[in-house]
């Protein structure tokens, strides 16, 4: 564990030494900030035209829908933007500066390895993210409460989107020696699983319920509305557990006789 | 101490190494000689378990080191370029490999001094790696191999791109070692490898040409250019 921890805080330390980093929590906290902004606005908008004429069309009028789901889907596109960007040198640059033989000498298992790769990117995702919870207590100021359960569900989620996002960038970075081709597919990829669902609903009902159940999207709405679903947390689990396995896979080729 | 039997390496139809044998007794300096592509570099990546031989074993002290990641224990390693992370300080660095290496926490200050002050690194523990001198930087590479109180030691070409004095230094600082240390260097340096080592392994188109014992009455430079100016033997049907 002490292995997996000292591999972890190399990364994230090498990071936070690292200016590209503050430019990408610039421009991700920026234009948060703007979506956070713009769309409480809009809601406030809506909410004064639903209270000085009652017979608009909006029932059901929440925070939650209104404001916080909308707010964590644009997050996570954002994130499917930045997230190849923190892979894509994850271990393109240490086979490039040979570092990864350097590692592959030492007393440690290739698995110890992708974990501490895994969590160190995670903690630098995570550190991207925290400060967004920060806009929800100052939305109180203006009398915006959000559901704390609801709060903790959508940041769960998120935790969990971003998880799969890094395994899956992981495994681009540990196919090649280039970081733009890593960050590229990776990006591709990922918009895939994004908008697979999109076509389930206008596609025959067998295929759809297969593009429903491999979709990120429709996994990670419910939670930005406060429902957990086992299914869903165990689809995160399983798509995260699947690539970091495949990056093991990558790394231990060597390992067999040829 | 090492015992490396019938080893084969291939990477899809190359062959790398072809069926070599030899054995290294404790604290021996041993030296790998050889042409570009005779082999060295795999047979070292061999020793340090980096990957597996695809046909033969290595065994360390009787025990097979493909089969047990905490033989590596045992082995300090310096690859070939000296791999290093540039963006971190030389401290930093020390102290993340004696992590790696399982260094107990309590004793990783004194261990990560240790090898500095061995390989004269200390008075530049707060500096950039990437901005130190070549020289600098290949003794944080030897440091780093030494962390651990490895018994064996495996040394890449450690002398690659050093100047003359360093040269001078850090042979001597091998010699030094190899008194409570079994070490194998591979050069393309004959005079190197004849002031260093006690025994040469002369590597020759991915075969193990010849074993020699450094004597004084040895004129390795001639057996060397004998041996490498032979046409390579047709490998048998």
């Amino acid at each position: 564990m002490s292995k997996i921890i000292a591999i972890s805080l190399r990364d994230l330390r090498s990071w936070m030494n690292n200016f590209s980093f503050y430019l990408l929590a610039a421009f991700f906290l920026g234009m948060t900030g703007y979506f956070f902004w713009s769309g409480l606005s809009y809601f406030s908008l809506v909410s004064f035209q639903v209270a000085t004429n009652p017979a608009t069309q909006f029932k059901n009028l929440n925070l939650t829908e209104g404001v916080f789901s909308l707010f964590m889907a644009n997050m996570t596109v954002l994130l499917l933007l930045l997230i190849p960007i923190l892979t894509m040198k994850s271990f393109t640059e240490e086979k490039k500066f040979g570092t990864l033989e350097l590692l592959f000498s030492f007393p440690l298992s290739d698995l110890q390895i992708v974990f501490g790769k895994f969590f160190g990117l995670l903690a630098v995702v995570s550190i991207l993210i925290l400060p967004t919870v920060s806009y929800f207590f100052l939305a109180q100021v203006v009398g915006a409460k959000f559901e704390f359960a609801t709060l903790l569900s959508g940041y769960l989620g998120l935790i969990l989107i971003s998880a799969s996002f890094i395994s899956f960038g992981m495994f681009m970075s540990s196919l090649t020696e280039h970081q733009v081709i890593s960050a590229g597919i990776g990006f591709a990829v990922l918009l895939f699983f994004w908008i697979i669902g999109w076509v389930a609903d206008w596609t025959n009902p067998q295929l759809g319920a297969i593009f429903r159940e491999l979709s990120l999207v429709l996994h990670f709405e419910d939670m930005t509305r406060g429902i957990l679903d086992t299914k869903d947390i165990a689809y995160f689990v399983f798509f995260t557990a699947f690539f970091l396995f495949a990056s093991l896979a990558t790394l231990e080729i060597r390992t067999w006789k040829r | 101490m090492i015992s490396v039997c019938n080893v084969s390496k291939s990477f899809g139809s190359i062959k790398a190494l072809d069926n070599i044998s030899f054995t290294i007794s404790r604290n021996e300096i041993v030296g790998f000689l050889g042409p570009n592509g005779a082999g060295k570099t795999t047979l070292m990546r061999l020793l340090t378990g980096t990957f597996p031989p695809s046909k033969g074993s290595i065994l360390i002290e009787d025990k097979n080191l493909t089969q047990s990641k905490q033989i590596r224990k045992k082995i300090g390693y310096l690859a070939e370029h000296n791999p290093l992370y540039r963006e971190m300080t030389a401290h930093d660095f020390l102290n993340y490999v004696a992590a790696l290496k399982g260094v107990p926490w309590l004793k990783r200050k004194k261990a990560v001094l240790k090898v500095a002050e061995q390989c004269s690194v200390a008075s530049v523990f707060n500096r950039i790696i990437g901005k130190l001198s070549k020289g600098y930087q290949q003794r944080i590479g030897l440091a780093q191999a030494l962390l651990g109180e490895p018994e064996v030691l495996i040394l890449d070409e450690p002398t690659n791109g050093l100047d003359p004095q360093q040269i001078i230094e850090m042979r001597k600082l091998v010699r030094e070692l190899g008194q409570n240390k079994t070490i194998i260097l591979s050069s393309h340096i004959l005079h190197e490898v004849e002031q260093t080592c006690g025994r040469v392994l002369i590597l020759n188109h991915s075969r193990l040409a010849a074993v020699l014992e450094l004597k004084d009455e040895i004129n390795l430079e001639e057996i060397f250019i004998d041996i490498v100016t032979k046409e390579p033997e047709p490998c048998p049907k």
